[in-house]
């Protein structure tokens, strides 16, 4: 999620068949019992505050296609009739797992000795005892029973109120964990299996929805530590047995012995990488899971766009199976171990590489210099950019908490292995502001600087104030929509090719 | 009719009003008998009234859509440009009449010295004229020296 929200700030839109951004709405639902996990928290709050500047920026339209933070995040409720009782939350709530032991949860004591006794061949000791409010510490064999009261969920069920024939699912999980791992089979076959759940609506669009995948194999280390119930040596006999069910039951379906050519899901994109990354601190409890960000996870939000611009007649689905699965790996254009916007490949670095090279400009402006131009151009221009914007609750969150989480962010991706690291954040100055990606100069050329953005808004604002394009209150909206114009030319103008 | 367009037409109606009603103008400001009656004479106090004009709007013109810069918008840039015409404008005025006053054998120099003075002033309303009317359309410095 978090690249995900980092591209979508950056105004990345999926395409149309034209090659033309297409409006979008992406409701995220956040399937983890372990509340306290910090990657969680964070990712919640990121989520928050790009919901808090979109408001901001665009109120509640929902056909943006162009700009920063253009696409639209809700959570489930935002979308739901008025009177629902779900939380405004993006997290899916699991509080009668997160509150029990897996022994209590499945009522062990109540069993009979036979059952007591499957039950002991099937899951462990510590697993039995396991408080699952940390989450299913790496054991789907636990997460694929805790699980499923997803079908009787309220989230699914409003969620079935909403869904439309033309609405896509997106599931992403890990495979050599817990949750992801048991969770992701059994999300798709409860909406698969709609048709025979009478609690829900839409069973007929459900069942047959385009749903998309993104399986994340084995990427990152973790410290060994003996008395945590996670470790490295696990991961890749995990994955081989998730592979074999997924291809049995989900990605795959074997009856009598005899392998179908359906699928459960249209498409499935899988991404791992040989290289390790630095070794994560081993604490799956409490408030631990602060791992770093890496280039896996960049390059898994790209499936998500990726998913949303196949054609809907190349994600046909007919009686819960979908009829022409598609499979899909990612090829970097360098097999490099520092990568930067230039060792994307070719499809990705025309979708996303001018937006996040924008963006970056647009952060880099706004943190260093736009305090200094109030006052000046643009700034006067009406709606007026005062010192009194710089205490708005939209400037203060975009500043003091999304653009303190973007380079942290950015930071992680850097020191992390293989690292990924498109900007150089030790710098002021525009023209050294990216990696591999060179400024224009020659005798009557200059180069990037601070005035030549001035110039170019005061420009644009120009433009902007004869049709009166940001009314006389729009001034957020006036700041981010100047500066994702400008740039566009600025861009193409100051640097060689950034594709 | 837009705001700007109208301070335009009005800035350029003052500037013609100046021009045509030049001498009764200056006269009202300065006079000297003799020093009054030759630069009449000399048909130059219309010659003075428009390179006074012509200082004040090219060098506006030059500041808003010439230089236009971001590195040079600040109040205080304007205001050096500002008395640059306010210096230049009279010391041309003083220099050509005071050529034609010497052709002729005569020694005003005092008197246009003291007229000069108060072309200052004159130079410097006109250069605000030309700027309030010119600067709308100025990619950079329109809201130089005071935010519209």
């Amino acid at each position: 999620m978090r690249p995900l929200i980092m591209q979508l700030a950056a105004g990345v839109h999926p395409l149309n068949e034209a090659g033309q951004p297409m409006p979008l709405e992406i409701i995220p639902v956040i399937v983890d019992p372990h509340r306290a996990n910090e990657d969680l928290k964070r990712t919640d709050n990121l989520l928050r505050w790009y919901k808090q500047i979109r408001r901001s920026l665009y109120g509640e339209s929902l056909d943006e296609v162009k700009g920063f933070f253009s696409v639209k995040i809700s959570t489930l409720s935002d979308i739901l009739p008025n009177g629902s009782a779900l939380s405004d939350t993006f997290l899916f709530n699991m509080g009668a797992v997160g509150a029990k032991r897996f022994r209590d949860f499945i009522s062990y004591s109540t069993l009979d000795s036979a059952n007591q006794a499957l039950c002991s061949m099937m899951f462990s000791e510590d697993q039995l005892n396991t408080k699952m409010d940390i989450g299913f510490v790496g054991s789907p064999n636990i997460g694929a029973v805790a699980l499923n009261q997803f079908k009787d969920s309220e989230e699914f069920r409003q969620f079935s109120n909403v869904f439309q024939k033309n609405d896509r699912i997106f599931v992403v999980s890990s495979i050599f964990g817990g949750t992801g791992a048991a969770g992701y089979p059994i999300i798709v076959k409860n909406i698969r299996n709609a048709g025979n759940n009478i609690q829900i609506n839409n069973r007929g669009d459900l069942r047959d929805a385009k749903i998309g995948a993104l399986t994340v194999l084995p990427y990152f280390n973790v410290q060994q530590d003996e008395n945590s119930p996670i470790s490295r040596a696990d991961f890749i006999s995990k994955t081989k047995s998730a592979l074999y069910y997924y291809h049995d039951n989900l990605t795959g379906i074997r009856q009598n012995g005899v392998d179908l050519p359906l699928s459960k899901v249209n498409a499935c994109y899988y991404l791992g990488d040989e290289i390790p990354s630095n070794p994560y601190f081993n604490d799956p409890g409490g408030n631990g899971q602060r791992n770093d960000a890496h280039m896996i996870e960049f390059v898994g939000a790209l499936a998500v766009l990726d998913f949303l611009q196949i054609p809907d007649n190349q994600l046909v689905t007919t009686d819960g199976n979908a009829l022409s699965p598609i499979f899909k790996e990612y090829g970097l254009n360098n097999d490099k171990m520092k990568l930067s916007l230039k060792d994307l490949g070719t499809r990705t670095r025309a979708q996303i590489n001018k937006q996040m090279v924008k963006f970056h400009l647009a952060y880099m402006y706004i943190t260093h210099q736009l305090k200094h131009d109030i006052g000046r151009g643009y700034t006067e221009d009406k709606p007026e950019i005062n010192n009194g914007f710089l205490s708005t609750t939209f400037y203060n969150t975009l500043t003091r908490d999304f653009f303190v989480a973007y380079r942290m962010w950015l930071k992680e991706l850097k020191g992390n292995q293989r690292s990924f690291e498109p900007f150089n954040l030790n710098t002021e100055k525009l023209s050294d502001a990216f990696k591999d990606i060179v400024p224009k100069s020659g005798l009557f050329k200059s180069t990037i600087d601070y005035r030549t953005m001035l110039s170019s808004l005061n420009k644009a604002s120009q433009q902007a104030v004869k049709i009166q394009k940001f009314g006389t209150d729009r001034v957020a909206y006036k700041l981010m929509d100047l500066l994702d114009e400008t740039l566009d030319d600025v861009v193409d103008e100051k640097f060689n090719s950034v594709v | 009719m837009k705001k700007n367009t109208m301070l335009l037409i009005t800035g350029a109606v003052l500037t013609l009003l100046f021009i045509i009603f030049s001498t009764p103008l200056f006269e009202s400001l300065f006079y000297e008998r003799e020093f009054s009656n030759e630069m009449y004479s000399a048909n130059l106090y219309l010659i003075v009234a428009i390179v006074t004009v012509l200082v004040a709007w090219s060098f506006a013109g030059i500041y808003y859509y010439v230089i236009n810069s971001v590195s040079f918008s600040r109040w205080y840039h304007w205001l050096m440009v500002l008395v640059t015409a306010m210096i230049l404008g009279p010391v041309i005025n003083y220099i050509y009449p005071n050529n034609i006053f010497s052709a002729d054998g005569l020694d005003f120099s005092a008197q246009l010295f003291s007229f000069c003075m108060v072309d200052v002033i004159v130079e410097a309303v006109l250069f605000i004229i030309a700027s309030f009317s010119i600067r709308w359309w100025s990619s950079n410095c329109r809201h130089t020296p005071i935010p519209e």
